[in-house]
């Protein structure tokens, strides 16, 4: 066909499909029309598919009422005459509503060919019985069927016609007529045994034959009769090896019932396997209940043997049932009879093919004692149980799992339901004897104290601030002994109770070394623990030392201790947790609790007194001494009241303990040996001269991150001096937040990226300014940026590199806020480096011009991910008193100025607003613009073109655009 | 002496029900926090809804509008602190570091910071000019919800459930604390800022010295013993307004502590918010869904 060039042949082509339209050179190509433009449209080139995919309908005009020029309504004629014309017109079925497309097969009422409401049998049935009714009501006769026979015409269809004439009554099945046998008479009589009463059944009827039929009388065992109406029970062999009662799936059912199969379903190939077969599987909505997944499965709901739940005996098949006691099982049977079933005197047959299956493989031969029963072995089955489960013989019988049960199975510890639960005989004994030892200990420490006091009395003063730093830490750890032990004590106990404090109440009682064993996979470590824990109990100082291996380094030793002492503190049980956050009213607080707060509580009582009395004023009113952030002193315009102190905050009130919310983070936990240093112990105080333990560290690799790192030195501790190895303890937390503060080593950088005098400045500037906000970088820019000439090309690409450099940063700060400083301070170190390699490769070119570009692209996008530039508009540190006017400060300036816009806007109906602020706001915007010429006139010279592009947006879009022109030149004059 | 005292209008904020109402700086506005998570704000004087601030993940609780009206923040029940843009209607800022429910927010003068009173016993204060997530200085003294805030030019005045008022004085560096005796409700600094009034829930409200920390005044009559219920001063400093638990407002003369008026709102709901326009006997209040506006008819 291809061949065909000439003209004239072209008549005898046959054009099948479309053809391709023809390129041409000149016209772009057509783009192919992508999924979303390709649209369903019916006949009349409207869309399809309204809402759901075949759902809805096109009402209308485009899903309007009527046509492309309106709903028109129908006319209405009023004359006599024409009435009959009309009233074929009228419009009263719902079909006349709708068009062509309603009726097809994607419409709301598709039509199809379907049997004729007439001619269905049920149809026939239910239009007799409608007749019936309405001439037995109209005649108020009682209508006999036979009556109604007569009456009623029948529409009889001609199927059923033509088998009448052939003999068919209806109610009897189809085929040749039958003589029937007499059936045995011996069934028939009743049993003498059996009594009667009330009335006899009638005997059966000799004329009514088809009702029943096993009885036949004797003197017309010569008649024929019909065959039954019934569907013939198919007595097929089973020769597939599919389940019982299985059968695939029935086309004719699975089809709609009205279509109408004109070809029986071709059969299918016993050796192709494709295709859908079987029943479908799953349980539908409607088709009853399906399993309850989660219940509690166990493994008596299981059987471990085969066998039916109702066989009591121990039969086993092996002998018959009683109830099939006559049938006379043949000895080679094996098994048991179902109910209703019967052997078959035949032996089964296979089909060729199944025999041949069956001879290739034949049964296997059973074992002589075989029983056909399986038992499962019960070792098997429960060697993964418990111990305490295995004895359990009758596991048929249903058990009810508690969660208790549940929990020892798995091997948990059980759950106490109160603090008296938990306690097990031997531990409460040792909690007596705990007891004892703290009450001990306590009048020791009294007398100790004492002494302490008098010899040394500026420990006491030394001693404060340090508490405080430990005691918020401890907060939580603190009150939960004493309140447990609270518990058992009598009431009266309760004022000495108060004063027992000491080493032991420092730390967990009920470690949860009860049954929690958080070493356990270290047997030597574990035992070690234990020992810990019993030590901690004890009250003992340094639980830690007495058990450290001697083969253990000094590191690996801190660091158990630590991991001890945390251990010690995480695995309490709940119910201490909870007394620890729930504080009866009675109880009275630790010594911990110090200044304003230890009085506090008399105070409280005073308070509250002196509140019910309403005598406020001195009583009630209380001063401390508060230290705002400096940032927030800055905000509120107010010097800041303690220059250059670190403490935020009222220094001296400790934190509230009680509070759930304290609770909630964990980091701030020192380990209770720590704490236990501060309990005034004489004899400890003089000996101790130990290395800060504090500054080890947790971590050999911290050392390597850490360049401010001090190897641990052993800090000589005097007598007095108690005070100072808790500063120490704080000390690391302190040394850490210098370093974060603390700008990187610009040495470094100055050493390796040194590059000329005048960018030697420039970097000094730079890296002062990065300690300092950025907001405070920027103004130093725009200052440098009046001062500066415009010919001062370099450095002006040299500021743009710092920004650039600082802004990565920051965004990167945001980004890996988690990480550990170090680690990001290398990073960025890092990153420094590129870009200033970068800047030393291309400085020398004259590829500057190119830079800017680029930098102001990198600009673009960064500020784009970063965030609105009001960040970098931090103040100095250093600046009080009346505020500059925020349009100093553009791009906060801009907020503002926007924000009284729109409130302008939304109050321009009402008059009642000033135009104070109006003009205000226009005084502003006439500053603003003139700052920003000024800035742009100073951009010129290195990119005319952006300039250009700005001031078209200006003149394009007025006031609209205006904001966006300022957001460009906002990002122009970090430039 | 002319107080609110006729009701002018009713206003329908269809927005569940109203946690508070507030009049902005000027009084031309107010804002409405509902129980459907948005912030309204309104024309009360006309009844007219201007727009509508969805970004709050849970009921709002208190709301404030910034000095130049170009913010307005907000605290609520899904723990943030959220800051809209007024005319946008978009969320500038969401501050989530409480740990929960915040119950008051407040701007500082400047509004250039946030101070938000939360159920998890703190203020936080919140630099809207500085891009960080976190607080710039957590006020963790008291030891229950802290249910109010105000804030004047250098002190940030707080009221908690622990029957404290704290009063912070960031130009002195103090931190004053005074014991109500009952949980607070809320803490109000008169006008001329020397005089403090707590509202507690032992139904009285009290005019507190600032300074000494000596009652002055007490006004009672009013029910409030469950909720957490508004107090306020009138335009000039002479009347003292309460909600009450029993559908009234009850007006007090600040010198005399003599009820003057009660506002029936004809309901036996609490009116739970109030707020005094800030140069005009006006007065809104808060009942349920709805916000009633009173006028003086002298």
């Amino acid at each position: 066909m291809a061949t065909f060039s000439d003209d004239s042949d072209e008549n005898d082509f046959i054009v099948i499909g479309t053809a391709v339209p023809e390129l041409s050179d000149d016209q772009p190509l057509q783009k192919p029309t992508t999924v979303q433009d390709q649209t369903a449209t019916d006949k009349q080139g409207r869309r399809r598919f309204h809402g759901a995919f075949t759902g809805g309908f096109s009402a209308g005009y485009f899903n309007t009422v009527g046509s492309k020029e309106g709903f028109t309504p129908s006319t209405f004629i009023s004359s006599r005459q024409k009435k009959s014309e009309n009233a074929d017109k009228i419009l009263n079925t719902p079909e006349d509503f709708m068009d062509e497309e309603d009726l097809e097969e994607h419409g709301i009422a598709p039509r199809k060919f379907a049997t004729a409401v007439g001619y269905t049998s049920e149809e026939r049935k239910r239009k007799l019985q409608d007749d019936v009714k309405q001439i037995a009501s109209a005649s108020g006769l009682d209508m006999t069927p036979a009556l109604v026979d007569f009456i009623v015409p029948e529409q009889i269809p001609i199927g059923i016609q033509l088998l009448c004439k052939m003999g068919w009554r209806e109610g009897q099945g189809l085929g040749p007529r039958k003589r029937k046998k007499r059936k045995k008479q011996s069934s028939k009589p009743t049993n003498p045994s059996i009594k009667m009463y009330g009335c006899a059944l009638p005997p059966p009827s000799d004329d009514d034959q088809s009702d029943s039929d096993e009885f036949v009388p004797q003197n017309l065992e010569n008649i024929k009769f019909a065959p039954k109406d019934v569907c013939p029970i198919s007595l097929e062999v089973k020769n597939d090896v599919h389940g019982l009662g299985y059968h695939g799936i029935d086309s004719s059912l699975a089809l709609p019932r009205s279509h109408i199969h004109l070809f029986p379903p071709p059969l299918r190939s016993s050796g192709s396997r494709k295709g859908i077969q079987g029943l479908a599987f799953g349980v539908g909505v409607f088709e009853g209940e399906d399993e309850n997944i989660y219940a509690t499965d166990s493994l008596s709901n299981y059987h471990t043997t085969m066998r039916l739940d109702d066989e009591e005996d121990n039969t086993f098949g092996w002998t018959a049932p009683r109830q099939h006691g006559q049938q006379t099982l043949p000895v080679t049977y094996v098994g048991k009879l179902l109910e209703g079933f019967c052997l078959s005197s035949k032996p089964l047959q296979p089909r060729k093919a199944n025999f041949f299956f069956l001879q290739k493989y034949p049964p296997p031969t059973l074992p002589q004692n075989f029983k056909p029963q399986h038992w499962f072995r019960k070792k098997r089955v429960l060697s993964h149980l418990p111990d305490n489960l295995k004895n359990d013989d009758d596991l048929q019988a249903p058990k009810k799992l508690t969660a208790v049960d549940r929990g020892l199975l798995l091997g948990e510890t059980p759950i106490m339901k109160s603090v008296f639960d938990l306690v097990q005989k031997e531990d409460m004994n040792r909690i007596e004897a705990t007891k004892a030892a703290i009450a001990m200990s306590q009048t020791l420490k009294d007398k100790a104290k004492n002494e302490l006091s008098s010899r040394f009395q500026t420990v006491e003063t030394h001693d404060n601030p340090p508490a405080k730093v430990t005691s918020q830490v401890e907060a939580h750890v603190e009150t939960l002994p004493s309140t447990f032990l609270s518990k058992f004590k009598p009431a009266e106990s309760v004022a000495t109770e108060s004063e027992v404090k000491g080493p032991a109440s420092n730390v967990p009682l009920f470690q949860g070394g009860l049954n929690f064993q958080p070493f356990r996979k270290d047997p030597a470590k574990q035992e070690r623990y234990d020992k810990y824990l019993a030590l901690v109990k004890q009250g003992v100082k340094d639980p830690y030392a007495t058990i450290a291996s001697s083969h253990m380094t000094g590191w690996e030793k801190s660091r158990e201790k630590e991991e001890f002492a945390k251990a010690a503190k995480i695995f309490r049980p709940m119910s201490a947790m909870m007394s620890a956050r729930f504080v009866r009213g009675a109880m009275i607080d630790d010594e911990q609790m110090q200044g304003p707060s230890n009085s506090s509580r008399n105070e409280v009582n005073d308070q509250t007194k002196a509140a019910e009395m309403g005598m406020f004023g001195q009583l009630t009113h209380e001063v401390f001494e508060w230290h705002p952030h400096s940032l927030l002193c800055k905000r509120f315009n107010v010097p800041n009241p303690y220059p250059g102190s670190d403490v935020i905050g009222v220094p001296s009130i400790k934190r509230d303990k009680f509070s759930v919310f304290n609770f909630l983070n964990f980091n701030d936990y020192q380990p209770p040996d720590a704490i236990e240093e501060k309990v005034p112990e004489p004899e400890s105080v003089e000996k101790t001269l130990k290395p800060n333990r504090k500054t080890t560290m947790a971590s050999v690799f911290k050392v390597l991150d850490d360049p401010n790192f001090n190897a641990p030195t052993p800090t000589p501790v005097t007598g007095d001096s108690k005070g100072l190895t808790d500063i120490n303890m704080s000390e690391p937390e302190n040394s850490i937040e210098d370093e974060e503060s603390k700008p990187p080593d610009m040495d470094l950088f100055r050493a390796i990226f040194k590059n000329s005098d005048s960018e030697d400045s420039s970097d000094d500037d730079k890296d002062e300014s990065k300690k300092d906000s950025s907001g405070e970088d920027e103004r130093r820019e725009s200052k440098t940026l009046t001062e500066q000439n415009d010919s001062d090309l370099e450095i002006d690409t040299k500021d743009i590199q710092a920004q650039a450099v600082q802004s990565v940063e920051k965004l990167k700060e945001t980004y890996t806020n988690s990480a550990p400083e170090s680690g990001s301070k290398s990073l960025s170190w890092k990153r420094k480096k590129s870009r200033f390699s970068d800047l030393t490769e291309t400085n020398e070119n004259d590829k500057i011009d190119q830079i800017i570009a680029d930098v102001a692209e990198k600009e673009d996008a960064l500020s784009r991910l970063t965030a609105p530039r009001e960040i970098l508009h931090q103040e100095s540190d250093d600046e009080y008193g009346p505020k500059l006017p925020s349009f100093l400060d553009p791009p906060s300036s801009r907020l503002y100025t926007d924000g009284v816009e729109s409130m302008i806007e939304v109050k321009h109906s009402e008059e009642k607003q000033g135009d104070k602020k109006k003009d205000r706001h226009k005084h502003r915007k006439e500053k603003k613009k003139k700052s920003k010429h000024k800035k742009n006139k100073k951009h010129k010279k290195h990119k005319k073109s952006k300039l250009k592009k700005v001031k078209k947006s200006e003149t394009r879009s007025g006031d609209e655009a205006d904001t966006e022109s300022e957001s460009d030149d906002s990002s122009d004059s970090d430039i | 002496m002319a107080w609110p005292n006729k009701r002018t209008q009713i206003i329908d904020c269809k927005q569940g029900a109203v946690r508070c109402v507030k009049f902005n700086v000027d009084g031309n506005y107010c804002l409405t926090c509902g129980s459907d998570k948005t912030v309204k704000l309104w024309n009360p004087h006309k009844n007219l809804l201007l727009k509508a601030y969805i970004g709050h993940g849970y009921e709002v609780l208190d709301a404030h509008s910034s000095g130049d009206n170009a913010h307005i923040c907000s605290g609520g029940m899904d723990k943030a602190v959220v800051l809209f843009d007024v005319s946008t209607g978009k969320t500038v800022r969401k501050f989530r570091d409480h740990a929960g429910t915040v119950n008051t927010v407040c701007f500082n003068e400047e509004s250039t910071v946030i101070l938000s009173g939360s159920i998890d016993c703190s203020v936080r204060a919140w630099d809207i000019r500085s891009k960080k997530h976190e607080p710039v200085q957590i006020l963790n003294e008291a030891k229950d919800s802290v249910t109010s805030v105000q804030v004047s030019d250098h002190e940030i005045l707080t009221g908690s459930a622990d029957s404290k008022v704290r009063r912070y004085d960031l130009r002195m560096g103090k931190m004053f604390s005074d014991y109500v005796g009952k949980p607070i409700s809320c803490v109000r600094f008169t006008r001329d800022g020397q005089c403090v009034l707590v509202s507690s829930t032992d139904t009285t409200v009290k005019l507190i010295d600032k300074d000494s920390g000596e009652m002055l005044n007490q006004y009672q009559g009013h029910k409030n013993v469950s909720y957490k219920i508004d107090c306020c001063l009138n335009h000039q400093d002479t009347q003292v307004l309460s909600g009450s638990e029993d559908g009234k407002v009850f007006i007090w003369d600040l010198v005399e502590a003599k009820l003057v008026d009660t506002l029936d709102h004809e309901t036996s709901r609490t009116i739970h918010s109030l707020s005094f326009h800030p140069s005009e006997p006006l007065l809104l209040t808060a009942c349920a869904d709805k916000v009633f506006v009173w006028e003086s008819n002298h």
